[in-house]
């Protein structure tokens, strides 16, 4: 809010504001809130009931929403997107060729081919450096989270993946925690 | 328990508690916690859901974009340096895979689907329902009639709290000195649209 800074003098210091400048009621990270017109507020509580009534969230995708926190790994360490040979992940769907993509978290790197057979895919990775024993893929849709063994260069496959959102994890060799790659749809 | 349906966009008081009480949710989440991030769902699911469906996304395709930034969330929940930037964070997220799924196809199921979802609601109405069911019909029916990015502003203030409109417009991209007219202009062009559905 703003005040009227007294002078001290005994005189009221009027503040010179002006005439339709709304008032300040609050700053969200460094930008100056304003309240809203009465009207505009109102006309934005008649689209959230019309988009309640036109548009709910359906329940289904609230449940997957609650249920995204079962994969929380507080001990695993991020491995980012580096690239991704289909950025948009849907035309995969439609072709019958591979798709190429990349994961680093510091020195350790997955790469993985995602070949679409059918309605399923094939997936086909080398982790760097070797070492580690097995690789987890996790499956969001289904909730399912598989071990696929890992040979001594580093490669792993697996058949029949269904579509979905996967993460791949797995413990390099030495490592003390974990790597997960982000989520990534196939 | 967090049983209560979704509220209207008062629903979360702009007080500073709020947004405190917003932050424990996070920190809690972070650690596990299954109904602090129950509770994180049930305040912005609607968020998230909205900005994917006024990008035009047919409803499976919002399905997909907003398990994949809820999954998001779990992944970088722990690092969030400003837990009560969430909508922010939440709205570039939803923005992001939206773009890249409407990139990747070519057809809009949209219409028909959501003239359908509405006609069936109504019909279940009672009739004093059907009276406020027919100003909703005509109030969306109006946005529909906007501009994309009018629709995704406006739906996602509809969908969150007063006190986070401009890290939500941020989080949409729109640059931090036009947040306020880009607001108006939007207001303005649904007042325009509501009344040439009216004709009043």
């Amino acid at each position: 809010m703003h005040q009227a800074a007294e002078n001290g003098t005994g005189l009221g210091h009027r503040q010179l504001t002006p005439p339709r400048r709304p008032d300040i009621i609050g700053r969200d990270d460094g930008i100056a809130m304003t309240t809203w017109p009465d009207e505009e507020r109102e006309l934005l509580a008649e689209v959230a009931r019309a988009a309640e009534l036109a548009d709910p969230v359906p329940s289904e995708v609230l449940e997957a929403a609650r249920a995204s926190l079962t994969w929380l790994r507080v001990d695993a360490e991020l491995a980012e997107l580096l690239a991704d040979s289909e950025s948009a992940s849907r035309a995969v769907r439609s072709e019958q060729g591979s798709r190429l993509v990349s994961f680093a978290a510091g020195d350790v790197a997955i790469d993985l081919e995602v070949i679409a057979a059918g309605d399923t895919r094939r997936l086909v990775g080398q982790m760097s450096p070797a070492g580690a024993v097995d690789i987890e893929i996790r499956h969001a849709v289904s909730g399912s989270a598989t071990q696929i063994p890992i040979d001594d260069l580093g490669r792993f496959s697996a058949e029949g993946v269904p579509p979905g959102l996967i993460s791949l994890v797995s413990t390099p060799p030495g490592a003390a925690v974990p790597i997960a790659t982000t989520w990534i749809r196939i | 328990m967090t049983t209560t349906p979704a509220d209207g966009p008062a629903a979360e008081s702009s007080s500073e508690l709020a947004t405190e009480h917003v932050a424990m949710l996070v920190k809690a989440a972070t650690g596990g916690d299954q109904r602090s991030w129950d509770e994180l769902v049930r305040r912005h699911a609607r968020l998230v859901w909205s900005i994917a469906r006024a990008h035009g996304l047919a409803a499976a395709d919002a399905a997909d974009v907003s398990q994949t930034v809820w999954l998001r969330l779990v992944e970088y929940v722990g690092t969030l340096r400003e837990p009560t930037r969430l909508p922010g964070w939440l709205s570039t997220a939803a923005r992001r895979e939206s773009l890249r799924v409407l990139h990747g196809q070519s057809k809009e199921t949209l219409d028909s689907e959501m003239v359908e979802h509405m006609a069936g609601n109504v019909a279940e109405s009672p009739e004093v329902q059907v009276i406020a069911a027919d100003r909703a019909r005509q109030v969306w029916a109006a946005l529909r009639l906007l501009p994309r990015n009018c629709q995704v502003l406006l739906r996602a203030l509809a969908a969150s709290a007063e006190m986070h409109y401009a890290q939500i417009a941020q989080g949409l991209n729109i640059p931090v000195g036009s947040i306020g007219p880009t607001r108006q202009r939007c207001i303005k062009q649904l007042r325009t649209a509501l009344a040439s559905v009216t004709g009043s």
